[in-house]
């Protein structure tokens, strides 16, 4: 057990795991993630890409051996912690004697003989320690301890940073299991009660509706969209419960579930209008109806469908303006689907059907594409920011300093010693002792002088 | 003067200072160092009126926003933090020899940005994703921080050579600085650069979670920063192994700037990303 612990709390076995995780993920960069499954085997062949599909590398990120490797280091830095803590801990509240000694053992030591002339030394010397924050004092036979703890806290600092690394492992992990993200396309003044979920195969129910009553997309001169704007409206029983504009980069929040303005798009609605033209009499009818419904020929001689709409249809770099994909039904004919384009009426006529399909009139509906969220992990991954950045600092830049000044008297002489330990940071600490060590020296000679 | 005027003129300041400091480096002759510097903080003021004229040029254009939203733009921030960065390191600890080794990359960096066919120098207007305070709180902090590693490479090549021909018995090169203050301003920059470039993950984390609900997606550009932000983890973490010290942080370090660089240019031409510097170029 003690050598599974012991396995388990060593920074060697973080370097490796962390080692890994960084190869792993270099790997699931260089090779396409998600992808169709025939995509693999073209670009690596059948063995090379089964191989692949086996050890995960094709869903890298969420395969069991990334995961495991993951929690494998949450368990490295968990068990790590509570191994050092206590120590760590005795060392915070550690409370150093004050009685006098030699301090051969401090990383930082220096004495010297000054001559006692003044009895104010004691003043002066306070003077010049109270930049130290809080100093301590005792008196001993003849002398005086000055004893500073400064900062023994930002030995925690560390643990800090290791607990928002495992507060972003749970937050992810909560997400991933209670959380979803969902789509929704919602048509101008379309009410929905439904959201898409990715993995799920029926669409989520949701307890209330949304209706869009606008949407609005402002461009810039070129061409390159500026805002993306939807005006929401959340219903609840069907009463009226928030109004609310949607924005890129402004989510709104409702029942829980995180709305975000993703995307936009155009679609057929109300009346479609056609004209056809018999090819062989040169009749010309008219046939209308509502863009989701089947229309009929004339005569009865079977319909056809709409199953694609385009307001700019485009082909070889081409753009052709806005068309319908036309299916026929029950002709007879055997014609796959077909593009009838607005700005083109006689191109149909080379299609050589029974009819010439023309596309008279249409309404162009927008609609808004919504990123529906929930993920109940988002606060504690938030938290573990927040920390990781109070940690980074207090880790990184402040020590826990030990610093004493000691003075005995010697019947004439003042022996002086400033020792001293910081927990990190030693060169910046040794400047700043040797600092302190000159104005001592300077306060003390100051009393020399005066009379 | 325009902006893009200004900013070619620094991309040969820079490299004016570099060959100064080189010619210091190989000579020794202490004027060069010294006009280094000067022709460095010229470079440096003209690169900061050069963004700020950039600026004021997007809000004449109608389209007014910080100059931090594409490849172009983020290069030159580039260069210009590179150089705050080492003029303060320079005040700091006068040692001009570091120069010669930090420099250059902010050369290279103005010269990619004003001759590379594929960096777009127009002033672009920025779609609605690109507009929120997080991404210029994640583009200054990662540059920052990149700036930072930056000088911690150069430092980490030049302690390398200077260990090495200690090592071989040689003192040929008594004028660079001692190992032990190379390392340890050094690993000073890499902590800098450690919390700047975990400042910047998590701003750029926070605004796509903003913009499109997910805080992470693994997108070739996120999980590059990942890497990087890994391999100076490993670093921190290696120290407290028994040998590794000196040489191998300094590797380490040196493995660390390679991934920014790929972050910041391999994802972009190599990889297939989904980050709007790749998109625009
Ligand atoms: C990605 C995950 C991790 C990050 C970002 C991280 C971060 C840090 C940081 C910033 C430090 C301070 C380094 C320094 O003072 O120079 C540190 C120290 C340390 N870390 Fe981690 N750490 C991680 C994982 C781990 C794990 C899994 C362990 C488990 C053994 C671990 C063990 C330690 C130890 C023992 C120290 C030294 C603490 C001390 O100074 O007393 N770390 N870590």
């Amino acid at each position: 057990m003690t050598k599974l612990s012991n396995f388990l709390s060593s920074v060697k076995l973080t370097v490796v795991l962390l080692i890994v995780l960084a190869v792993l993920s270099v790997v699931g960069t260089v090779i396409p993630q998600q992808e169709p499954a025939g995509l693999y085997e073209r670009m690596y062949g059948e063995g090379t890409a089964s191989l692949f599909r086996s050890l995960g590398f094709t869903n890298m990120y969420a395969s069991p051996l990334f995961v495991a490797l993951l929690g494998f280091l949450g368990a490295n830095l968990v068990v790590c912690s509570l191994d050092r803590l206590p120590k760590t801990w005795k060392l915070v509240r550690n409370r150093p004697s004050l009685n006098p000694r030699e301090y051969k053992q401090m990383p930082y030591r220096r004495e010297q003989f000054v001559k006692l002339r003044n009895p104010e030394w004691r003043k002066s010397l306070s003077n010049v320690l109270g930049r130290l924050g809080k100093v301590q004092e005792k008196e001993f036979d003849g002398g005086i301890v000055y004893f500073a703890n400064r900062t023994p806290w930002v030995r925690l600092g560390v643990y800090v940073v290791h607990s928002s690394i495992l507060l972003l492992f749970v937050g992810g992990i909560i997400g991933a299991v209670w959380g979803f993200k969902g789509h929704i396309n919602i048509l101008e003044g379309e009410t929905v009660d439904h959201i898409d979920v990715r993995g799920r195969h029926e669409p989520k129910p949701l307890d209330f509706q949304i209706r869009c009553d606008d949407f609005n997309v402002e461009f810039y001169d070129t061409g390159a969209p500026k805002e993306f704007r939807s005006d929401l409206t959340f219903l609840e029983g069907g009463k009226e419960a928030l109004s609310s504009p949607l924005r890129v980069n402004h989510p709104v929040t409702f029942g829980g579930i995180t709305f975000y303005q993703s995307s936009y798009g155009s679609t057929l609605g109300g009346e479609v209008v056609f004209e056809l033209v018999d090819n062989q009499t040169g009749e010309t009818y008219t046939v209308k109806g509502p863009a989701s419904d089947d229309f009929s020929l004339p005569g009865d001689q079977g319909g056809f469908r709409i199953i694609d709409f385009q307001n700019n249809l485009v082909s070889r770099g081409m753009s052709f303006g806005p068309g319908v994909f036309v299916h026929l039904m029950g002709t007879g004919e055997r014609t796959p689907p077909f593009w009838v384009l607005q700005k083109f009426p006689q191109l149909d006529q080379r299609r050589g059907g029974k009819y010439t399909f023309a596309l008279k009139s249409f309404q162009e509906v927008y609609y808004t594409g919504l990123q529906a969220n929930r993920d109940p992990g988002v606060a504690l991954v938030y938290l573990g920011f927040i920390l990781m950045l109070i940690g980074f600092p207090v880790t990184f830049f402040m020590s826990h300093r030990m610093i004493w000044l000691q003075v005995g008297s010697t019947g004439k002489n003042l022996k002086v010693i400033l020792a001293g330990t910081a927990h990190r940071n030693r060169l910046a600490f040794s400047k700043s002792m040797d600092g302190l060590w000159e104005e001592i020296s300077t306060a003390l000679n100051e009393e020399e002088r005066q009379p | 003067m325009t902006s893009s005027l200004a900013l070619s003129i620094v991309t040969f300041i820079y490299l004016g200072s570099s060959v100064l400091y080189l010619f210091y480096l190989v000579f020794r002759t202490r004027v060069a160092a010294t006009m280094g510097t000067w022709v460095a903080l010229g470079g440096f003021l003209l690169n900061t009126y050069g963004i700020i004229m950039r600026w004021i040029e997007s809000y004449d254009l109608g389209i007014g926003h910080a100059p931090l939203s594409n490849l172009y733009e983020s290069l030159v921030f580039f260069a210009w933090t590179i150089i705050l960065c080492y003029l303060i390191l320079e005040r700091k600890y006068g040692q001009k020899t570091v120069g010669a080794f930090v420099v250059p990359f902010a050369f290279f960096s103005m010269a990619y940005a004003s001759f590379s066919s594929s960096v777009d120098s127009r002033i672009q207007p920025l779609i609605p994703a690109l507009k929120s305070n997080w991404l210029i709180a994640h583009v200054v902090t990662c540059f920052l921080g990149y700036a930072a590693f930056a000088v911690a490479c150069g430092l980490s090549v030049m302690y390398l050579i200077k260990s090495k021909k200690q090592r071989a018995g040689s003192d040929g090169l008594k004028f660079l600085p001692d190992p032990p203050l190379i390392e340890d301003v050094s690993y000073k920059m890499i902590l800098i650069g450690f919390v700047l470039l975990s400042a910047g993950i998590i701003t750029g984390s926070v605004w796509a979670h903003s913009a499109w609900g997910t805080y992470w997606s693994w997108d070739p550009k996120e999980t590059w920063s990942l890497i990087t932000w890994i391999v100076y983890a490993v670093l921190l973490h290696a120290r407290y192994m028994k040998g590794w010290s000196g040489n191998r942080i300094a590797v380490i370090s040196i493995v660390g700037f390679c991934c920014v660089l790929f972050t910041y240019f391999g994802v972009n031409f190599l990889l297939s990303g989904l980050h709007s510097y790749a998109a625009s170029s």
